[in-house]
Order: C-alpha cells, then structure tokens, then sequence
C-alpha cells in the first residue's frame, strides 16, 4: 500500500491528487477492504469521488468471527462470494489496493 | 401533488367558507341551513359530484382535463419552460370545472325532479332543495360504507375533504334519509328501470350500470341497502371482503317483484357480477376525483413568475455547457437510439433528445424545421446558459451586515467539507495533458522494486493517452462545420479548430512512445490494446506506419507472443486466452486494413524486418504472429497478382518480385520442419483455423517442391482433422473440413478426395 504515495517524477498530468490514482487502476484487478471485515478482489470499471465502485468478477471475502459457548474460544471462519459485477457504494471503502 | 414537488410546506389551512362560495359561484339553492351545514355541502359538493358526472356526462371539457391530468406527457414541456398556458394551470382549469359542474349539478337535480318526483316528494318537501337532498345522501354513504371500502387501500383521505361531516345534525338527518330510501328496497329501482337512458344499455343489464344520470344514486342507494340489510350496527367500518360478502348476500335474494321478467337465479348472476364491476368502476373514479380534489386545495398558491421563476431555476441548475462530460451516458444512448431510429425519424438528430442540457450552437442549427414548442424550450434554455456565462459562479455570498457568509450551493457546487487548494487542477485543467506548465516534481527515491514502478508509469501514460484520445473525440464532435462561404470568421473557427486537434493529436502520440520499448509494454495492458483502434483514428498514415513498424520489429517483447507460445505441455491461461483475443479484435484490424492499402515497398519492408528482428520459428507459434505473418504474405499475394491497380498502385517491379521470393524463401526454410508444432495442441478445443489460413497463404506462393514438404509436413494433421470431424455432429464436422480445405483447395486439392 505504500507505493501509491508516490509522486513518479516523469508524468504530470494523470495523477494531481491521491484519487488519481486510482484511476491508473482502472481496468485492472485491485484489492477493497470494505467495512464490517469483507474485502474485495475485482477488476475495477468505474469509480467517482466518494469512491463509489463498479467491480467486475469479484471475489468478495467475509470474515466470522464465532466465540465457541462453551470453551469462549474464538474461531475465525471466512465466507467466499463471487460475483460478475458489483456496485460498492463508496462509504464502506476503507482502502484500495492495486 | 406539488406538496412536496418544490420542497414547500404547502399545507396551507383550507379555505374559509367565503372563499368558497365565490370560488363556486352562485348556484341559486336556497340556503336555509346553518353555515356549518353549507360550509361543509359545498365541500361534499365539490369533491363527489364531479365524480358522479364524470360518469354520468360525456361531457367534453370533464374529459379533457381529465386526460391532461393523467396522460399529459413531455410534449408539453415547452409549454412548461415558456408562458405557461391555460390547461397547464390547475387553478383555473379547476375553476372552470367547478362552474361546469355546478351547471351540471342543476341540470341533474333537475331531471331527478322529473324522474323520482313520486318517490321523493315527501323528501322533497322535507329538504330545501334536491341539490341539498343529493349531498347528504351521499354524504351518508361516505360517512358509513364508503369509508369502510376505502379504510384498508385509501386511510389518508384527507380529513377536509370528507372528514368534516361528521357534524351530528347533519349526519343524523342524513342517516335518516338514508334508512327511508333502503327501507323499501323495490321502489327506488322503477324509475331507473324505466329512466330514457342516454345511451342504451347492453341487453340483460342489471340496474346498477345504467351509464345515466340516476346512476350514482342508484349505488349510493345499492350501498345503503347493502348497509341496512344484514342489519349490522352502522357505525362498523367494514373490509373490503366484507362489503363483498354482503353485495354476494343481497343478489342472491329473489328480486323484488317488479323487476323485468328474468330468471331470478340468471339475474342474479348478472346483478351479482356487474355490480362487483360497477363498484370496481365508481372506486377508480372516486380515487381520481378524490386526488382531483385534493389537488385543488393548492389552487392558486404561486403565480405564473413564480412558476417561471421555479422552473428557471430547476433547469439552470440542469444546464451544461458540456453535455458529453456531465451527461455523457445519456448523450451516448440517445446517439444510439436516433442511429436506430434515423430512417423514421431524421429530423430528431441526436441532440434533441438532451437539447434542453446542450444549449449551445450545436443544438441550435440542428433543430431546424423541428416544432415550434421545441424551439421556444432550446430558446429559453440558451437564455439561461448565456445568463449563467456572464454571471460568474458565485461560490459564497456575504450580505452586508451578515455575520457569516452564506454558501450557493448547486449540482455543480455542491457543499464542501474540505477546502483543499484546487490550484494544481486548474493549472492541469487549462493547460491540458499537453502540459505547457510542467509541475515541479519532487523526485521521490524509488524504493519499491522496479516491475512495479514500471508497471505503474506504463498505466500512467495509458490514462494519459485516453485523456488525449477523449478530448479529441470530443473536439472531434464539436468540429466546426467547414465555411461555405469565405466568411473569416467561420475559417478562424477552423483554424483555431486544427490547431487544437493537432496539438493534442501531437500529445497523444507522444503519450505512446511509439518509438522507445515503452510503447510495446502499453500494449501489454488490456486498456492499452483497447485504446489503439482509437488513437489510430486520430493518426496520420505515417504515424500508423511508425507504429506498425515498432510493433513488427519489437514482437517478440509483446505479451501476446512471448506468453502465448504453444510448449510441449500446450498450457496457456485463460486469460492470456483473453488477452490474445482482444489484441485479435483491437490491435490487428486497424493494422490489417493499414496492410492492405499498403504498396509492395512498404509490405515487403515489414516483412522483411519481421522475418529479421524476430526469432520467427518461435514467433509464428503465437497466434498473433502467424496472423502477421499471413496478413503479409497475402497482402504480397494480392499485389503479384496486379490487385493493387484497383487501388491505383501499379504492379510490383521486378526487383520487388525478386525481394519477395527472396523473403518468401528464407521464411519457407525457417519454418521447414517446423510447420507441424504450429498447430495448437490437438485435442484442446481450441479452433485452428488461423493456422490453416497461415498455410493456405504458404501454399499459393510455395513452388512445386516447397509444396510437396508442405504437404508431407502436415499430412498427419490434416489426417487428424479429417478423421476427426467423421466423429463430429454435422456442422463441427463441416467446420473442421472447410478449415482443412482452406489448406487444401490452396493446393489444389479438397479433403473429398482424401482416403482415410
């Protein structure tokens, strides 16, 4: 996650502000860690300043956590979804990765 | 229905009984009740007798409004952004109806005197006039069954309009009508029986659905005897299915006896069924007066400007200069739907469909000969933009005297929470990708590895060449129209027009760095592949060349080829699958037409560099470098065989001829005894026909000898393929053939004659 912090020194004109750069990974596979422990793997189509996303062949990944009743014992399970195309509304995005 | 349209509160307390009587106007009754009862008659009258007339009277102007109120479609807008004309004011339109109604009123009071003087005279005596008799009948029928019907579907009727009956004189006098009428359930139904209906009724027609003037009497009458009958307590709200079982109950007594002479039994089928239908009919109706009604209380409230003023304003803040970037979607698909619908329709261009959002001279020299109505919007609209041009965009507004500031917010401005200086984006924005401010940098150290910086800067300058290629198709769209006359004003649009394309044409192909290594990772990204057939839209045929040569000399370093080599283990990912694919259907097209408008020199040329740069026994493995290989060796083909002269180019000299069976030869040695491990793995799936076609072109220039290896080489494949399609369904099985015959017919030999 940290390279996007990176001002490449050769162009100047795609990326001005954090946002931009996320347009360098449109039509590419990127990585959403969204609220309430999902994460997302799909390629990116669209997104908007509040980092509203459509996302195509999404892998959608749910992670449960479950307190066992009688030993207290945590156990951590995840859920796998797919999807063909999602819209993700922008305020469950925590972070993009590309 | 406006209430909440324009975000006003417009619940506004109902009109005194004043405005009242002047709104209706007079109607000659004789008004010796108390103001309460008056004051409430005139709101029963003006709610339910419209619906018993809608009914009752073919009346022309009832209907009109009642069409405009439910079909008025966007063939009026113009009328909505110009001078709002009559029928688009409910105020009047309403009035108007309101004295038609009261005419009507008289003139059935009028003819119920005629018919049911008998019967009612000694209600007649009783009431001061039959207009009065009418709306407490109905209004007992309100009170007592009507809301029953309409407590489940309809609870928010609005307390104004019915809700203020519930005085107890009125109510009980009412009541007590009500029970005189259904007391003697055979008397009220003669005269409609024997009533002159306007039109005449269907045979076997019960009472209820006479289309008379008796008619909503009569189902206030059935309501009242349904409501009487079963004898349950009055003030009961009953369910729908309720007042069915009751309607169901009552018509399946015998008639009264002096009903027509039908069956009992058939009669009451029929009654039972039309009355069902009839209820059905009067509710819808009721509901719409209903909402007519409600409608009107808001008569009156804004007037004409501030309507215009509103509509100003919603559309101002609709209003773009640039349609394609703010409304691009809907701009695309109605560029598609007219492209459909262009034999039928051509005087509706694209634009129309968003004119009242373009406003500007596009939208303005295409709508001619288009409707007037049309006109006058687009007009209206220009207004509006060129006003929001002179003014400014106001961000903040401070009064003087005013302790804040007061924000203008809009579509386009909405409230910020941040305030973030803008000044690289207008900088970025004024001077284009092309960039003529170049934004100090700072060069940050690279610490990730180098793939991925790479990687990065190649997605970096796609985004920049689709910026480029989006501004020139939009330039490309705005293209002045050439001057027709030597008017210098229209050349220096023009100008200005080719210098601005130019210059960003200049900056797209620079993006692309046709000329570095640079260019081939570009295309090695899904979207770079996907932007080339429009960049070469905007190229000159030299740049199209420089790119076709870089791509030729450069081949083996692009992902279609060094990924995609059919190995020993004949694996290749799907998505490398994918992305052959898309370089098939994206990159070679454009590249394959270049070719085949090219002259020998220039064919030749690339087929000379390709054959050199590359390592062509593992290139022409790859899909995309045999389907070079066999663009070139057509393109050849067709030209040794004079089919350039029909483009104007004349026949290739000698010393070409003698150049291509150079080039053909040392391909032919090349791929000696390689032809076979062309071919994908066997039983993959996967169709090989572009193979074939390779060899059919191998085959037409080959000589006899050449030929014979050819033919040996691949013999087993064809052997393969023939003796499988033997085992295929028909049409695989055809498919197969005709592929191998590609081969075949090229030597002139089909695979009919092949003995297996």
């Amino acid at each position: 996650m940290t390279e996007e912090t990176h001002t490449a020194p050769v162009e100047p004109a795609a990326v001005e502000e954090p946002l931009d750069l996320v347009r360098l990974s449109l039509d590419e596979r990127i990585y959403v860690k969204l609220r309430g422990d999902r994460e997302l793997r799909g390629k990116l189509h669209a997104y908007d300043g509040h980092l509203n996303m459509v996302l195509s062949e999404v892998e959608e990944t749910i992670t449960v956590v479950e307190i066992n009743e009688e030993t207290y014992e945590e156990v951590i399970r995840t859920q796998k979804k797919t999807s063909e195309m999602l819209f993700v509304r922008g305020d469950g995005v925590i972070l993009v990765g590309f | 229905m406006s209430d909440s349209f324009f975000g006003f509160d417009t619940t506004l307390p109902p009109l005194n009984s004043d405005q009242l009587t002047g709104l209706e106007g007079n109607t000659g009754e004789q008004n010796d009740e108390t103001e309460e009862e008056d004051f409430e008659r005139k709101f029963k009258e003006f709610s339910l007798l419209p619906g018993e007339d809608v009914g009752a009277f073919d009346d022309e102007q009832n209907f009109d409004l009642s069409a405009q109120l439910v079909e008025t479609g966007d063939d009026l807008n113009d009328e909505t952004f110009g001078n709002v004309g009559q029928d688009f004011d409910f105020m009047e339109s309403t009035a108007k109806m309101d004295s038609i109604q009261k005419e009507e009123e008289i003139y059935v009071t009028r003819r119920e005197s005629n018919n049911n003087s008998e019967n009612f005279d000694e209600q007649a005596k009783r009431r001061p006039s039959y207009a009065a008799l009418w709306g407490n009948d109905t209004d007992g029928m309100i009170n007592g069954n009507g809301k029953g019907i309409h407590s489940n579907e309809a609870s928010p009727i609005s307390p104004s309009i019915w809700g203020s009956f519930h005085s107890p004189s009125n109510r009980k006098d009412s009541l007590t009508l009500v029970q005189d009428n259904s007391n003697i359930p055979g008397t009220f139904e003669i005269p409609q029986h024997y009533t002159p209906p306007q039109t005449s009724p269907p045979p076997g027609f019960g009472l209820p659905s006479h289309p008379s003037n008796r008619l909503p009497m009569s189902l206030d009458e059935i309501e009242a005897q349904l409501y009487r009958q079963p004898g349950l307590p009055e003030k009961r709200i009953y369910s729908l299915a309720e007042v069915e079982a009751a309607i169901l109950g009552i018509n399946g007594r015998p008639p009264p006896s002096q009903q027509l002479p039908i069956h009992p039994a058939t009669e009451a089928v029929f009654r039972e069924q039309e009355t069902i239908a009839y209820l059905e009919q009067e509710y819808k109706r009721r509901e719409k007066q209903r909402k007519l009604a409600e409608m009107s209380r808001y008569n009156g409230l804004m007037t004409q400007s501030d309507k215009d003023f509103i509509n100003r304003i919603q559309i101002s803040q609709l209003v773009t200069d640039d349609p394609y970037a703010d409304d691009f979607y809907f701009q695309v698909y109605t560029a598609i739907r007219s492209r459909q619908a262009q034999p039928q329709m051509s005087a509706f261009s694209p634009h129309l469909g968003g004119a009242g959002f373009m406003g500007h001279e596009r939208g303005r020299h295409r709508s001619r000969g288009s409707e007037s109505g049309l006109l006058k919007m687009q007009q209206q609209v220009l207004r509006i933009v060129n006003d929001a041009r002179r003014k400014p965009k106001l961000t903040q507004l401070s009064l003087e005297g005013a302790l804040g500031k007061i924000a203008l917010n809009s579509v386009r401005n909405p409230r910020q929470l941040l305030q973030v200086s803008s000044k690289h984006n207008d900088i970025h924005h004024h001077a284009g990708p092309s960039g003529g401010i170049h934004q100090p940098h700072q060069k940050v150290p690279s610490i990730s590895s180098h793939g991925i910086v790479d990687h990065r800067k190649v997605l970096r300058s796609i985004e920049n060449v689709y910026t480029a290629v989006l501004a020139l198709e939009e330039l490309r769209r705005n293209q002045p129209p050439l001057p027709r006359y030597a008017a210098d004003h229209e050349r220096e649009v023009v100008e200005k027009w080719n210098e601005e394309y130019t210059e960003l044409a200049v900056t797209m192909w620079e993006e692309l760095r046709v000329t570095e290594m640079f260019g081939v990772s570009i295309l090695s990204v899904a979207k770079g592949k996907k932007v080339i057939p429009r960049v070469l839209r905007h190229c000159l045929p030299d740049q199209i060349l420089t790119l076709i040569t870089m791509l030729v000399a450069n081949f083996e370093a692009l992902d279609v080829c060094k990924c995609v080599i059919w190995g020993p283990q004949g694996i290749i990912s799907p998505v490398m699958l994918e992305e052959i694919e898309l370089f098939m259907n994206t990159v070679v097209p454009p590249l394959l037409q270049f070719v085949a408008e090219a002259p020998m020199r220039i064919v030749l040329g690339l087929f000379g560099l390709f054959i050199e740069r590359n390592n062509i026994v593992w290139v022409a493995r790859s899909k995309v470098g045999l389907a070079f290989l066999t663009m070139f060796l057509s393109r050849t083909e067709i030209l040794k065989q004079g089919g350039g002269t029909m483009q104007g180019l004349p026949l290739p000299e000698e010393r070409e001829l003698l150049q291509w069976q150079e080039l053909y030869n040392r391909l032919f040695n090349l791929l000696q005894n390689h032809f076979l491990p062309l071919f994908p793995p066997f039983n993959i799936g996967l169709d090989d026909m572009y193979v074939w076609q390779f060899l059919a072109a191998m085959a037409v220039g080959a000589s006899t000898e050449q030929q014979h290896i050819l033919v040996t080489e691949v013999r087993e494949r064809v052997l393969d393929t023939v003796m499988q399609a033997s085992r295929l369904s028909a049409d695989k099985a055809s498919h197969k053939i005709a592929n191998v015959n590609l081969f075949l017919n090229a030597l002139g030999l089909d695979a009919s004659q092949l003995k297996i």
